[in-house]
């Protein structure tokens, strides 16, 4: 059965986290069930953070996060249904990769070693090596079999794809498109190279300086926004059209625009379809120019 | 039905996977009552989102070319043909558009296409 759209795997309210300097402020985000849902924002933006409160890793000041509609991501019952790829793999470095079954499978309910040997075959990671002698390639993968083989429904990637080649890039993709085969099952990926989400993700959330930026469909998001470019002074009624315009040494600019602006902006200024990376790189902008000073 | 998509054209993904689909059905390639993939199933095997070939089934839907039949999947519907003949009509249309005015680009004679148009007729 096709889940409706209605139905919701993580659903995030007025999240609220200081940490140190930077801060997660009242984000809300729903990630819809059956569906990829790419986190995606620059560096800093919030993104490990937040995927962390998500898992019950670190606590968050205010808010509510709801798992399957359960309302406490530390519980066991709730931790066995999602597998994790974070940026290290979750078994000791001294380990054999033939022997983590023996330990990691402990901590699941279902654990299917059978599954486990047949992804680490599939994905070609050595049996015989050492956790610590993986390249990242091979952690990666061993990471995604480990949370595949408990059999969760619900997939949560935190940047598994930084310092992976193409191929296994594409291999990572394959897998989360397979994942999803089963309407039940769910992904969160966070990235930070838009690029790989655009044949991937249905659902996006862009995070800017610890807030949300943007939440909707991918294609929605392409439908929404366009790219300006121009030279020279924008006229007021261009300017506040504008979302996060830079400005270059030659008075160059290039700004995000919402498609329905595009009457504001006379016959010298260049509009074409925006992609991703343009919709993070000026929300962006948009969020630093604008940010105001969060009270600890 | 084999969809090939391309990844450099500016015609979005869905609104390829769409025509191919149209196209098979108007070329009786699918026959009424035959089960398209799943949803999930044409994504993975596109390399696409979901998203994306929802909105190509949901369109072919609109369409009235497919229907949604809950619990089993997206069903081709019985073609009307005068709307199959309009749309290749329409198609052969633009295409002969198209060729005369890559024809007048060239400086050719009506003679000249007569004659490339019987070569290529008589090769495919």
């Amino acid at each position: 059965m096709e889940p409706t759209l209605t139905d919701t795997a993580i659903l995030v309210r007025s999240l609220r986290k200081q940490q140190g300097s930077f801060a997660l402020h009242d984000l809300d985000i729903t990630v819809p069930t059956g569906l990829v849902t790419g986190l995606v924002g620059p560096n800093g933006a919030g993104k490990t953070t937040l995927v962390k409160s998500i898992l019950g890793l670190v606590r968050c000041d205010a808010g509510t996060i709801s798992l399957f509609g359960s309302e406490s991501p530390t519980d066991a019952a709730v931790h066995d249904r999602i597998g994790v790829v974070l940026d290290q793999v979750s078994a000791a470095p001294e380990w054999r990769v033939r022997s983590i079954g023996g330990y990691v499978g402990l901590l699941y309910r279902r654990w299917d070693e059978r599954r486990f040997r047949e992804l680490l075959d599939r994905y070609g990671v050595p049996l015989g090596n050492r956790v610590s002698e993986l390249s990242r390639g091979q952690s990666v993968k061993l990471s995604l079999a480990i949370a595949l083989a408990h059999e969760p429904e619900l997939l949560v990637l935190d940047e598994p794809s930084s310092g992976l080649d193409p191929v296994a890039r594409r291999d990572l993709a394959d897998t989360i498109r397979e994942f999803v085969l089963d309407p039940g099952h769910t992904v969160l990926f966070s990235t930070h190279i838009t690029a790989e989400l655009d044949d991937l993700a249905d659902h996006l959330v862009v995070l800017a300086g610890g807030a949300v930026a943007y939440e909707g469909g991918v294609d929605e998001l392409h439908e929404r926004f366009a790219v300006a470019r121009g030279a020279g002074p924008l006229p007021d009624d261009a300017r506040a059209a504008t979302i996060g315009a830079r400005h270059d040494t030659s008075g160059r600019w290039e700004g995000l625009i919402r498609t329905r602006d595009t009457a504001a902006f006379g016959p010298d200024v260049v509009i074409d379809p925006a992609t991703t990376d343009d919709v993070v790189i000026h929300l962006a902008e948009q969020s630093r120019t604008t940010r105001t000073e969060i009270p600890a | 039905m084999r969809i090939i998509l391309s990844s450099t054209t500016s015609v979005p993904m869905y609104e390829q996977i769409k025509t191919q689909i149209r196209h098979a059905i108007h070329a009786g390639e699918l026959t009424e009552g035959v089960l398209l993939p799943s949803l999930r199933q044409l994504a993975l095997e596109l390399r696409v989102s979901v998203i994306t070939v929802t909105r190509a089934y949901n369109d072919l839907v609109a369409e009235g070319l497919v229907r949604n039949d809950h619990g089993r999947g997206f069903v081709v519907r019985a073609v009307d043909a005068d709307q199959v003949d309009a749309a290749l009509a329409e198609r052969l249309a633009r295409a002969t558009d198209e060729l005369i005015q890559a024809a007048r680009a060239a400086h050719l004679t009506i003679g000249d296409i007569h004659g490339k148009v019987e070569d290529a007729w008589n090769r495919h």
